[in-house]
């Protein structure tokens, strides 16, 4: 299915020089789409996302043709562009914002005007500083073209785009947390449900979604629904950004057709393993994602069904590639160490236990670990898993659960300590693994 | 009336309540069906949902396509269990829900267990010099549902501790949970926003505002009991007391026209510390921090013993000396030279026997009360009439009188005796009419400047000594109960007073407990009947409860009510009935 992907032209990140100046983009065609749009009757244009099979790029993967549907009949509506791209391996977004912002914003107006919307906030993380200028410069030249902010051409719609800044938690990508952070509170993820659809920003029928997901929405306009899903596999259809770091050639952001052999990815696309090193791990999608061993990925290929057959998962498509002198270990406790500084504190599981796995990594680090520090690790998991209110600790547990699956014996290795004796790891209590 | 199924237990539910409300009993009369732990779920809060103490299995009827229930081949409803753990605090019901707790689920007490561990992995565990050891719901939900230890093996994360939010609350940040019960009381209860999560992580924790002051919020106190650890402390009791060591009484507070209820907690005869009792029909959860603060006059300065005046000082006198020379100046004057100054803040009781003692036996008409009023209502509890039974002297025909109208019957010589039954002297009546009056006979709680001017000083039992009806602004007639022991009593013997731990199974390690401070009073009623008795009239009561009986057979506002059926949480008059009444 990944057939075609030289031929491939791409539509996000096509190259056009200047493109984030609106006269470059008028010039390219740009907000053709959005004129196309506002003469199909909202409803057609909610089928027509539903039928272009479109799923969220942020990392869930749900139907974002499914998640319009269930916005809530209470108005004002709100709809949020998720840009707080915090997970390690994820950059997608930020090639969107210096590259394509025009598209976006393009996205928000047929969005916002698809589901009855006035009002659209972009939340981009705070360290973007400089394509939070970029995205507002083109939102400025875009209000000047009488398209933001005023009555649609041939329309009696109009829809107010706000740029919102964050302020540098990792949380605030999780789409409730990124509400509360709107509204000025604490970034603490809301109890669900209610789900933003029906219960979200202030209080009032909310659709979140990624920067990517919204780009897309011009290109089902364009494309119509049969022919984007058309595009790459036909569970995950569309263009897709996949992100390659790690040790590879040539790292970066490459747009093609979803349902990519991860293999072809590596070699094809990124070059191959610098030194012409072997391959030894993969993370498919940002780092919470399972990860995978080299032996696993044979015909696997970049979408959701493929990925967990492999035992794993999309994410945002942003792979980290690890050659065969990484150590695992020391891999995953950066990673613990990002997880621990990122938990909100809220909930207990997640509170206690980022910050305990990190310990015991630095503890593995250290060389001072004993083999049932092994055990020990695969039970805070299972302690924390499924337990919160949001998918943080389940983002921080994968990485530790999956890499000691995959990669046990990099753990045992570490182990320099003998088991010392007269201390129960599997207490009655605390059940083992 | 939907049902759901705890633990394979029929419950009755309504549509809207929660998982952890029906378990608790909401339709069940507050009895509990099952004890699921938590932590940060409170009834007056919203819900957090943080501490996943609560968590269950939940799963729901299976349904087919066409809209129908599938079932077993028995015919029975087949449930379709969630994969995940839901918090019981927050999952709303559904007809036929179907929940499993820690008794029938492994994966329910395992969850417990690790969210234990995990709290306890950061939490000093200073039980010994806590204290909220003893009262702790972090210790007892340990106890019951916790792991047998732990497996954290690196140091603590450090945290601020003693750090004062305030002159009335001391907070330590090691100890707290994050539950953010304190926060959400302030942005919910008070609506004062004075606090909010600070820092990530495992180093989160409620710090204050910068220009925030909760010395000026009147209920800031109520996070202290909030905190399910020991992580707010009051700045007035800590290392006062053990938990244990105290009885618990619970009683009502006579601060204000609220009447809230309150435990009076003691120890060796001494007030320790006030806190909230829960009743939807007065204060609901919480009480003014003025309700919890002001207990020293229970136990310090007290009149110990009568006196009276001679040569311009106060000598001390035994109950029938003092009794016989009040009667005597009494009697020197004629009956419409003399007051009564009933009290707002005595018992419905003391109030009738006072009133009786006026009308009946110094027959006179000269009866009144002195309402004592500071500041406003507020909208939550604070009532600006500092009273506690301003409607019970109403409801029993003793109107109110300034002090000015008194100062100046006394000025103008038509008042020459004034009995002060349980007020001060100085509130009532200006200095230069307290200078020029004849006779003051007064029955008072504390020592003042005012006592040492009285002719006879009759002290008076507190509310923390003697039981007896009190109704509050809104008519619900509530009870105090003996909670210290007067000198002549013997906590054991008394029916009506709250025992300590120590009082019923004392050893011989509690040698602490010495029954000391014992004060030297009576309860006005019992004052007024003596005086009666040497005025020439004698009454039959022997109890508070037998007056109440005669009260409530001479009013209809009180028709068939006892001290039993007033009960603990009391009981409203019925409108209808008090207008008759006050009409």
């Amino acid at each position: 299915m990944q057939t075609g992907f030289e031929t491939y032209k791409p539509m996000i990140l096509n190259g056009t020089p200047d493109l984030h100046q609106i006269e470059v983009y008028e010039a390219e065609g740009g907000y053709e789409d959005l004129k196309k749009a506002l003469q199909i009757p909202r409803s057609e244009l909610v089928e027509s996302v539903k039928k272009s099979g479109l799923r969220g790029r942020g990392g869930a993967g749900f139907s974002t043709g499914m998640k319009w549907s269930f916005i809530g009949k209470d108005k004002p509506r709100y709809l949020i562009v998720n840009g707080d791209e915090s997970e390690p391996g994820s950059f997608k977004d930020r090639q969107i914002f210096e590259f394509n912002p025009h598209l976006l914003i393009e996205g928000c107006l047929i969005t916002a005007y698809a589901l009855e919307i006035k009002t659209c906030y972009i939340y981009i993380r705070g360290e973007y500083a400089k394509w939070i200028r970029i995205v507002e410069d083109a939102l400025a030249d875009s209000r000047k073209k009488g398209l933001v902010g005023k009555t649609l051409p041939g329309s009696d719609f109009s829809v107010e785009i706000y740029v919102h800044k964050g302020a540098g938690a990792y949380i605030c990508g999780e789409e409730s947390a990124l509400m509360n952070s709107i509204e000025g509170k604490r970034a603490y993820p809301r109890l669900k449900p209610p789900f933003p659809a029906v219960v979200g920003l202030w209080g009032k029928p909310t659709i979140i979604n990624n920067v990517e997901t919204i780009t897309n929405i011009p290109l089902i306009v364009r494309l119509g629904a049969e022919n984007y899903a058309k595009i790459g596999a036909p569970d995950h259809p569309g263009p897709m950004l996949y992100g390659l770091s790690g040790h590879i050639n040539k790292p970066g952001i490459y747009e093609l057709p979803s349902g990519m052999l991860i293999s072809d990815l590596i070699y094809k696309i990124g070059g191959g393993i610098p030194d012409g090193k072997k391959l030894k791990a993969v993370i498919p999608g940002g780092s919470s994602m399972p990860i995978l061993r080299a032996d696993m990925i044979d015909g696997v290929t970049m979408n959701a069904e493929s990925l967990k057959k492999a035992g794993t998962s999309i994410g945002t498509a942003g792979m980290i590639i690890m050659d065969e002198d990484t150590d695992i270990v020391e891999a995953v406790a950066r990673l613990t160490h990002f997880y621990h500084h990122e938990s909100c504190g809220q909930c207990t599981p997640c509170r206690e236990g980022t910050g305990w796995i990190e310990m015991i990594y630095q503890k593995f680090l250290r060389d001072e670990a004993e083999p049932r520090d092994i055990d020990l690790l695969l039970s805070i998991c299972k302690q924390m898993e499924m337990r919160t209110i949001c998918a943080l600790a389940d983002g921080a547990a994968w990485p530790v659960r999956f890499s000691i699956e995959r990669f046990r014996e990099e753990y045992e290795k570490h182990c320099k300590k003998p088991e010392s004796p007269g201390w129960n790891y599997k207490m009655r209590a605390v059940s083992g693994v | 009336m939907p049902t759901i199924y705890i633990d394979g237990k029929p419950c009755q539910a309504e549509l809207g309540q929660t998982i952890i409300e029906v378990a608790d009993g909401i339709n069940n009369g507050g009895k509990q069906i099952v004890d699921i732990p938590r932590f940060c779920y409170h009834p007056t809060l919203s819900i957090a949902g943080n501490c996943r103490m609560c968590l269950v299995e939940m799963g729901l009827p299976k349904k087919k396509k066409d809209g129908g229930f599938e079932t077993d081949e028995h015919g029975r409803p087949l449930t379709q269990w969630m994969p995940k753990l839901t918090t019981a605090c927050s999952t709303e019901i559904c007809d036929g829900m179907h929940v499993r707790t820690h008794h029938t689920s492994e994966s329910v007490a395992e969850a417990q267990k690790g969210v234990l561990e995990f709290i306890l992995i950061n939490h000093p565990l200073d039980c010994p010099i806590c204290d909220q050891a003893g009262e702790c719901p972090l210790q007892e939900i340990t106890y019951t549902y916790g792991p047998e230890g732990s497996r954290f093996e690196f140091e603590k994360v450090h945290k601020p501790k003693r750090m004062a939010w305030g002159s009335k609350i001391t907070f330590d940040a090691e100890r707290c949970i994050n539950c953010t019960r304190c926060v959400r009381f302030y942005d919910e209860y008070t609506q004062t926003h004075e606090l909010e999560i600070v820092q990530r992580g495992w180093n989160n924790y409620p710090a204050l505002a910068p220009s925030a002051n909760l010395d000026q919020n009147p209920y800031a106190m109520n996070v202290i009991d909030l905190c399910p650890v020991g992580a707010l402390t009051s700045a007035d009791h800590r290392f006062k007391a053990r938990v244990w060591e105290m009885s618990a009484t619970d009683t009502i507070s006579v601060q204000d026209a609220r009447c809230s209820s309150i435990r009076l907690w003691v120890r060796d005869n001494r007030v320790m510390r006030i806190t909230p009792r829960e009743n939807p029909l007065v204060n609901g959860y919480y009480i003014a921090d003025d309700d919890r603060l002001n207990y020293q006059w229970i136990n310090d300065n007290r009149l110990d013993g009568p006196s009276l005046k001679v040569n311009q000082e106060q000598q001390t006198a035994s109950w029938p000396e003092a009794i016989e020379a009040a009667a005597k100046s009494i009697k020197s004057y004629p009956p419409d030279n003399v007051f009564v100054l009933a009290s707002a803040r005595a018992s419905l009781e003391t109030n009738f026997m006072a009133k009786s003692l006026a009308n009946d036996v110094i027959q006179t008409s000269h009866i009144g009360y002195v309402p004592h009023a500071k500041g406003t209502d507020d909208e939550l509890l604070i009532r600006a009439d500092k009273t506690p039974n301003a409607f019970g002297c109403n409801l029993l025909g003793i109107d109110p009188v300034s002090q000015e109208q008194l100062s100046q019957d006394v000025k103008s010589g038509k008042i020459k005796c004034v009995i002060i039954v349980e007020d001060d002297p100085h509130f009532c009546l200006s200095l230069d009419a307290l200078s020029k009056l004849a006779a003051l006979i007064v029955m008072a709680y504390t020592k003042s400047e005012s006592t040492d001017n009285a002719k006879v000083v009759l002290p008076a039992a507190t509310f923390a000594e003697q039981i007896g009806a009190y109704i509050n602004f809104e008519g619900v007639m509530q009870l105090t109960r003996p909670a210290k022991a007067l000198k002549y009593q013997n906590r054991e013997l008394m029916k009506d007073m709250a025992l300590s731990r120590l009082d019923k199974h004392a050893t011989q390690f509690d040698a602490w407990s010495k029954d000391q401070h014992k004060i030297d009073a009576k309860p006005g009623w019992e004052i007024l009947i003596e005086l009666a008795k040497c005025l020439g009239k004698t009454y039959p009561y022997q109890t508070a409860r037998e007056i109440f009986q005669t009260i409530s057979e001479q009013y209809n506002a009180l028709n068939g009510m006892d001290y039993k059926s007033i009960g603990k949480f009391g009981k409203k008059l019925q409108p209808a009935q008090e207008e008759q009444t006050l009409l």
